[in-house]
């Protein structure tokens, strides 16, 4: 199976080693994954405003590109490792469907690209991979017995609900992954608590209280392991147990890292 | 009869090329075809001291807006490459106010949080082209921009190689990005901090130095003219890639 796949400027400058460990856990499930060779910044939070078309064009190119890559490698899933970015293009996805003259607009401003047919599926990592939790189970070597997980999603990956590939009270995809994997999954009531996302660059302050907040939560409920699919959550809980005066025993990692190492990687 | 039938009549008689018209700053000119438009600008009796430079497409400092009626495009061109056309309407930007930024390359290295640092605005970019739009080189503008957002000099560094420093992207760009500037610095962590260094150039000047050519430059330098030339004909001529 083939996917094409949008980086994002997040993964690129700051999680490669999530994007690498990615690659190669889709590789041994047999799906083949093609960098876009063109692809533009989706704005981040600009990206998910509804009254400024100029917010997505980056976007819209992308996904524009991805429309001609499609035709290259005969498939229309496009990949995303980044939550908001996965957030922002399948919004786009979603507002032309609903505000169609939005496209229109665009699409007389984009004149130098093709018309956005919108053919292109745009799919979260952790989708495709409770997807083929089977397969994965079949490549299971370690038992990982140490290990007891409270999987947090943070919200762009599950709000606003026309975006969400899961329940966006009671997401489930990671702990049904993981499951599948043998590995030991608490009850977490904070898996789509905020981790404070940008409000890292704007108040540091509620940066670290929420985060904080999550991870000894996580903690309580018994986990000492948070798996993540967001390098910003990522960043964020880190940064909150790193600061906090207070010794917790946690380790705050990638869904990924866990798959790679039940899978004897 | 009108200027422009005037002029087309007294061309005719002359010989002379055909007679079209331009518009400068709103103002209507009579210029020959086939001129380019710096050219055609000196013809019209401007004598300009900006917006003039290498009159060779490498300088950057013609950097010329027009329309046509009954198009909205914004064109833009190099006064010293472009020629005039019937019914332009133009205007020259011979400068885009951009202070230079102060920094020491020395104390800087290849990373793109750095170059962020100097040029916050670069996050602002929405990707809408506009810049590559007004690429009198052709470059790719917004790519070189999006790459260093991503954090690939390397890559923006190569798509601006053949920049000329005109500022039209920059005069244009509605998140005000100063591509110039930046663009500038990219190329200058790229080539300080990435590429290999050239060993035999400092092999070379080191031999400079220690004086291995002197005596070899007084010969030529005392050898008649025609002795030079045969030398110079005969010399080994490296063979094209």
């Amino acid at each position: 199976m083939k996917v094409l796949y949008y980086p994002g400027c997040t993964i690129k400058r700051n999680a490669a080693d999530y994007e690498k460990k990615a690659v190669e856990i889709l590789g041994k499930i047999g799906i083949e994954v093609h960098e876009l060779p063109d692809w533009y910044c989706c704005g981040v939070l600009y990206g998910t405003v509804r009254d400024d078309v100029a917010k997505h064009i980056g976007g819209l190119r992308t996904l524009i590109k991805a429309q001609a890559a499609s035709r290259i490698h005969n498939t229309t899933k496009l990949l995303t490792l980044c939550p908001m970015c996965y957030n922002v293009l399948k919004r786009i996805n979603v507002m032309i469907k609903t505000l169609p003259e939005n496209l229109e607009t665009l699409t007389l401003f984009m004149d130098e690209e093709e018309r956005y047919s919108v053919a292109i599926e745009v799919v979260h990592l952790l989708e495709i991979l409770r997807d083929h939790r089977d397969e994965l189970k079949a490549l299971v070597t370690s038992k990982l017995e140490e290990v007891v997980v409270a999987p947090y999603y943070g919200c762009t990956l599950v709000r606003p609900r026309e975006v969400s590939f899961d329940n966006a009270e009671n997401p489930e995809s990671m702990d049904i992954v993981l499951k599948a994997l043998g590995v030991k999954v608490v009850e977490f009531p904070f898996k789509t608590e905020c981790c404070g996302s940008y409000m890292t660059l704007i108040s540091k302050e509620v940066a670290s209280t929420k985060p904080m907040e999550i991870v000894e939560e996580a903690v309580a409920r018994g986990a000492n392991t948070i798996a993540t699919v967001c390098p910003l959550c990522h960043y964020n809980l880190s940064r909150a147990l790193k600061l906090t005066g207070k010794k917790v025993n946690v380790n705050i990692v990638y869904l990924t890292d866990i798959l790679l190492r039940a899978l004897g990687v | 009869m009108g200027l422009r039938a005037q002029a087309q009549v007294e061309s005719v008689e002359a010989g002379a090329p055909k007679m079209i018209r331009i518009y400068v700053m709103g103002r209507e000119y009579l210029v020959p075809e086939g001129l380019t438009i710096l050219k055609a600008l000196e013809y019209a009796g401007f004598r300009l001291v900006r917006g003039v430079g290498c009159r060779g497409g490498f300088c950057g400092a013609c950097a010329t807006l027009y329309r046509k009626p009954g198009e909205y495009r914004l064109k833009i061109a190099l006064a010293c490459q472009n020629t005039v056309e019937d019914e332009m309407h133009i205007v020259m930007l011979p400068y885009t106010p951009i202070p230079k930024t102060r920094y020491r390359l020395e104390n800087l290295k290849l990373d793109a949080g750095l170059v962020f640092k100097l040029f916050p605005e670069i996050a602002r970019c929405v990707a809408c082209n506009t810049c590559t739009k007004g690429c009198p080189q052709g470059l790719q503008v917004m790519d070189a921009v999006q790459a260093v957002k991503r954090g690939d000099l390397a890559r923006a560094s190569n798509l601006v190689f053949d920049c000329i420093a005109c500022g039209i992207c920059a005069t244009r760009c509605p998140a005000e990005i100063r591509h110039p500037e930046i663009f500038l610095l990219v190329r200058r962590l790229y080539g300080k901090f990435a590429l290999p260094r050239s060993r035999r150039l400092e092999e070379r000047l080191k031999e400079i130095a220690q004086g291995k050519y002197i005596v070899e430059l007084e010969k030529l330098k005392k050898m008649p003219v025609d002795e030079l030339k045969k030398l110079y004909a005969s010399r080994t001529i490296e063979p094209e890639e």
